[in-house]
């Protein structure tokens, strides 16, 4: 069966009327139903999961909503994408973020790479205070890369960021990071 | 989104384009380039020269202090170019590019 809470990882559930393309697959270590099973890119492939599931993600118990798509990785058996049933509280290296119920979330291997916010949220980049938006568009509010490492997101409340020239930036800039680096403002 | 640099003595504004970055830095959070707002323009040899607006302004880093390296011009103009001991002097037309090097002007057009 299912999950029934937010807590505890999903061990199985099976297939209850076995299609075509319905099949169990094991992801992050849960063996879940997958309908409408396909290929979606190199190595990754989609279907709508079966029920509820609670799987585990570096240690993190990720609540996906049943009747929605996920995208896994089928040579890592990972999560790729899938849509949280519920607000994620979520540890970044920079402070916690909450992730938004009924949002699509991405995962690179055990990290989080991208995710709505549900509120605005304060983070600590190289000892600088950025204020990240929670823009309610429909996309990523929030991205990091596959070690972890923040790659963008957008301003809420202005800044000064000090570089060897020291550079204003208004609510709303674009923050786009390489290697944990500020690269560019857009 | 992001409005203004000050880079030596003055003040830029910074163009806001979705699709080009206002601001690029480097791994030594060293600014590289800023996209030019309106009404920019640069001074060499006692004559002004605007920075076309939307275009790049390149920035290099001279003992820790960032100066322009590159820009495009906003309007035609004739510049003293720089080339070991020769000076020629370039017209440019709007658009072309200009590179400066130790405070003049080493390519133009």
């Amino acid at each position: 069966m299912g999950a029934t809470d937010l807590t505890t990882k999903t061990v199985e559930f099976k297939c209850i009327e076995k299609n075509d393309k319905d099949t169990v697959v094991a992801i992050n270590g849960s063996n879940v139903c997958l309908n409408g099973f396909k290929t979606s890119g190199s190595g990754a492939y989609t279907g709508m999961i079966a029920a509820d599931c609670n799987f585990e993600i570096g240690g993190v118990i990720v609540p996906i909503k049943g009747g929605t798509a996920v995208r896994y990785n089928k040579v890592r058996k990972t999560l790729m994408e899938g849509v949280l049933r519920a607000d994620l509280i979520y540890n970044t290296p920079y402070g916690e973020i909450i992730l938004k119920s009924g949002s699509t979330v991405s995962f690179g291997g055990d990290k989080l790479t991208s995710g709505q916010l549900l509120n605005d949220v304060t983070l600590n980049v190289d000892g600088k205070e950025i204020q990240c938006k929670a823009m309610n568009n429909g996309e990523a509010d929030i991205r990091f890369d596959n070690q972890g490492k923040i790659a963008g997101c957008t301003l809420a409340k202005g800044l000064t960021w000090a570089a060897n020239v020291s550079l204003s930036l208004n609510e709303g800039s674009r923050l786009v990071f390489e290697n944990g680096k500020l690269e560019q403002l857009i | 989104m992001a409005s203004e640099a000050t880079i030596g003595t003055k003040t830029y504004q910074v163009g806001n384009d979705e699709n080009k970055p206002s601001y690029r830095l480097n791994s030594k959070n060293e600014l590289t380039a800023f996209l030019s707002g309106l009404n920019n323009s640069f001074d060499i040899e006692g004559q002004s020269v605007t920075i076309e607006a939307n275009s790049r302004v390149n920035i290099t880093t001279v003992d820790g202090k960032a100066v322009i390296e590159k820009i495009f011009a906003g309007n035609d103009a004739t510049l003293n170019v720089y080339k070991g001991s020769k000076v020629k002097e370039v017209t440019i037309k709007k658009g072309k590019k200009i590179v400066f090097e130790n405070g003049k002007v080493v390519k133009a057009g």
